[in-house]
């Protein structure tokens, strides 16, 4: 139990760059603040204009606003956390402690879900006190409101459990740091693009001429939308909240059945998950 | 020189490393080829084309992170070693080091991406060699100056990806989406610019966003050149671990 | 010669240094890593030594002009030794880290640094540098699967190939076996024996002991004995000698031993009939024992000075 908890410390210190450059420390400061700034300003109009719900973004789509700060978040401390180990040799040193590479893979992942969820609470909890504080009956907003702090929690925990496993996965398959990160930002990146190409059509050329814009790839299109990594904690986290986004990818998304997106969601993110944890058992063999 | 380049050549190139660089550099041909197949006539296909998988995938994605990941790596991962000294302790011109550095990541990933670009415009053009010249010379460009850029970053930092993300991600991403002018101050807009001024008349949806051909070759230049300098500097100046 | 604290301990010296380090100083940000160090190395077997932490492996980095200087100079051979590859020529210098390139198989990894010195032909060259470290077995295997004894003679290999004149290694003999490093001791013998000019800096006190005539102290960052180490042991007059005198009747010896001026103190040692005498004048001390021996009828069964090692001046000078 110690050793996984001390190896569990050292993750959080490694993330947050305790007993590193400063370098290290500045980018958990900055990206923190990324992602909290899109919270601070929506809180600082909706209290100075009292607007809020359809006008700005909300809750619903406040995983949206952030992601590209949670990639970059990703990308950039989750080979961090592995690659170095693997590299210079550590990995042996804790071994011969009562430790398995399951309790290091564990532990490591729980610190690095620890501060992606802190992460995503946070800006999402800015968020819903300036909301709460700047309406006019504060208590009235929060008992007609009260289902968006479970769905803030529950959404959030997704959002964090698949930015936490997808690129701890992918860390484990190199020892170079820049590879992994190149590889994540990537996936996202041209998961995205190759949806894109599969799925839409240019709205401004949508004449009478062809009728409704139709994909390239037809009645298909639905499924290759799920192409887009990216995509796969936001799907959840509209069902959560019960919205649709506005967007072609979106309405294309809205015609798979309600689970499909869903059982994407856990077959990936436990799909991942074992893959990590399989390929640390290979490892230590 | 040579045996500086072979060495990059040999560090850079590993089995998945080359199989990972491949598979990126075959999925815009992949993608085209399903376009070319699918596609009406409609003019809208072409825009999609070269938004989303000329522009958005191979320019703004799969060029700069390739680049990126070898790149970064052509000193990092001596630095990283704590090897660099072997190289440095020679009685050799520092530049005789960090040219074949630079060449050598260039070497790898120019060909696949050029390539990749190429038959991607082949296809999305429908045989149009004018296009597919456009690209492959934007790409090449592009490829040198990312190269030149990542590898300085390489040696003055130990977090080069940080550096790396930031710029393409931020600046070439985000804040050259509000402010038009950091295009004339970022690689994809030289890499666009030239795409552009090769071939105005099927590159035109890039006419908004695309610099000046004459700036964008000028600045290409200029960010490889000034970039290859520091790098040299750098590696002249640096105490070596 | 003054043996004050802030004084390094130095022996006269030969003319000429290969190596000239003037007034040197290296700082990282707050830390002195050097402190105003004045050395100079010459012809021969030179032994670095340091406890860990005293600025070894920093004052090696700036003489191998791979740091430069917070302050001071150095020059090798006359010449400058930071932002000057040319030097290289004549300068071999073997780092204590141990990174290699694990994908070169022993002979290319020699070859490559035969290239990169400029050396045609190069075949001649890296078989006298494989054989010199005793690899030719081994030389088409690839590095990556060598022991840690075999990177390191590899890498001396590599820093040898191009036959300098002046030698920088910094802890060679990291990793090696007993046998492997006698034969790097005949091999850093032969060397210097043509002249050329070796630094080593060890840890292992013993084989430094042996192999070098001159040795360099460094102690917080600052240069705390150079010389010849018995010269030096010689010079530190403020320490007193130990003196082992083993006998039948110790306390008899121990009697006459207190009542000498040159003795300052005795005591008895673990052993049976041992006794440790602490004297200031160890030359009259050991004249006057056999006939202090005669004078009381006592049998002498052993008598040895305990600090005439290197050891022991190591730790004398690094705990003062």
């Amino acid at each position: 139990m110690r050793a996984r908890k001390a190896v569990f410390t050292d993750g959080i210190k490694t993330i947050l760059g305790v007993g590193h450059g400063s370098l290290a420390k500045v980018l958990p400061v900055l990206l923190f603040g990324a992602a909290m700034t899109p919270a601070v300003i929506m809180a600082i109009i909706a209290s100075m204009f009292e607007v809020i719900g359809d006008v700005l973004p909300g809750h619903a789509d406040y995983y949206q606003v952030v992601s590209i700060v949670l990639i970059i978040f990703a990308a950039l401390v989750a080979p961090e956390l592995l690659c170095p180990d693997r590299r210079n040799g550590v990995i042996s040193l804790y071994l011969v402690r009562p430790l398995t590479t399951t309790d290091y893979v564990i532990a490591r992942w729980l610190a690095f879900f620890s501060i992606t969820l802190l992460l995503v609470y946070s800006g999402q909890a800015v968020l819903l006190a300036s909301l709460i504080l700047s309406a006019d009956e504060p208590l009235d907003y929060l008992k007609d409101n009260w289902k968006d702090i479970p769905r803030i929690l529950a959404a959030g925990l997704l959002v964090a459990i698949f930015i936490t496993t997808l690129p701890l996965a992918i860390s484990a398959f190199t020892n170079r740091r820049a590879i992994a990160a190149a590889v994540v930002i990537g996936l996202f990146i041209i998961s995205s693009a190759t949806a894109g190409i599969l799925t839409e059509c240019d709205e401004g050329h949508n004449d009478d001429r062809f009728g409704n814009c139709e994909p390239l790839t037809g009645d298909s299109a639905k499924w290759y939308s799920l192409v887009d990594i990216g995509r796969v904690p936001t799907n959840v986290n509209n069902m959560i909240f019960d919205v649709e986004e506005e967007g072609e990818r979106s309405r294309i998304t809205a015609e798979l059945p309600r689970f499909v997106p869903i059982a994407w969601y856990v077959l990936l993110s436990g799909g991942l998950a074992t893959v990590l944890w399989w390929r640390y058992r290979k490892l230590s063999a | 020189m040579v045996p500086v380049f072979w060495l990059s050549m040999r560090q850079l190139t590993g089995r998945w490393r080359v199989i990972l660089i491949t598979l990126l550099a075959a999925l815009p041909v992949g993608l085209a080829v399903i376009v070319h197949f699918a596609a009406s006539d409609d003019e809208s296909f072409d825009e999609n084309f070269i938004d989303v998988l000329l522009d958005g995938m191979l320019v703004a994605g799969i060029m700069p992170i390739v680049t990126m990941a070898l790149s970064t790596a052509s000193f990092g991962n001596e630095l990283e070693d704590r090897a660099l000294s072997f190289l440095t302790l020679r009685p050799i011109a520092r530049w005789r080091i960090a040219i074949p550095k630079l060449l050598a990541s260039i070497a790898i990933s120019g060909p696949l991406l050029i390539a990749s670009g190429v038959i991607a415009a082949l296809l999305g053009f429908d045989g149009s060699v004018k296009a597919a010249v456009a690209v492959g010379v934007a790409v090449l460009v592009g490829v040198i100056a990312y190269a030149a850029i990542f590898t300085w970053a390489g040696l003055v930092t130990s977090r080069p990806l940080v550096f790396a993300l930031i710029y393409v991600f931020l600046w070439e991403g985000v804040i050259s989406s509000f402010i038009n002018g950091v295009n004339y101050l970022s690689i994809r807009g030289y890499t666009l610019g030239i795409m552009h001024g090769i071939n105005e008349s099927e590159f035109q949806v890039l006419s908004e966003r695309a610099i000046e051909f004459p700036a964008a070759i000028v600045g290409a230049v200029a960010v490889t050149l000034v970039f290859t300098f520091l790098g040299v500097r750098r590696l002249r100046r640096m105490d070596v671990p | 010669m003054t043996t004050t604290t802030e004084e390094p301990i130095n022996e006269p010296v030969p003319a000429q240094p290969v190596i000239d380090v003037r007034s040197v100083s290296k700082w990282f940000g707050n830390v002195v890593a050097v402190n105003d160090v004045t050395l100079q190395v010459f012809p021969g077997i030179t032994g670095l030594l340091g406890p860990n932490g005293a600025g070894k492996t920093t004052i090696l980095h700036l003489m191998a002009g791979l740091a430069s200087c917070s302050d001071g100079s150095v020059t090798i051979l006359g010449e400058p030794v930071r932002d000057n590859p040319a030097m290289y020529q004549r300068v071999g210098v073997m780092s204590e880290h141990e990174a290699v390139y694990g994908f070169y198989t022993g002979r290319q990894f020699v070859e490559f640094a035969a290239r990169m010195q400029n050396l045609k032909p190069v075949k001649e060259p890296v078989d006298r540098a494989i054989e010199m470290v005793a690899l030719a077995d081994a030389q088409d295997r690839a590095v990556g699967t060598y022991s840690r004894g075999m990177r390191q003679r590899i890498r001396l290999a590599a820093a040898m190939v191009h036959d300098p004149d002046v030698l920088i290694l910094d802890e060679p003999l990291n990793g090696t076996d007993p046998r492997q490093r006698i034969e790097f001791h005949e091999t850093m013998v032969r060397i210097a024996e043509q002249g050329k000019t070796i630094l080593i800096s060890s840890h292992i006190l013993e084989e430094v002991e042996t192999l070098a005539t001159r040795i360099l102290l460094m102690v917080s960052g600052k240069l705390a004995a150079a010389g010849d180490f018995r010269a030096i042991r010689a010079k530190l007059d403020e320490q007193a000698y130990k003196v082992r005198v083993v006998t039948d009747s110790p306390r008899a010896m121990a009697a006459a031993l207190v009542g000498m001026e040159e003795v300052d103190s005795v005591s008895v040692g673990p052993e049976e009939g041992e006794l440790i005498a602490l004297s200031r004048n160890v030359n009259a001390l050991q004249l006057s024992i056999p006939r202090l021996a005669q004078e009381h009828g006592i049998r002498l069964l052993r008598v040895e000075p305990m600090d005439e090692s290197l050891e022991s001046i190591f730790s004398y000078v690094v705990e003062r």
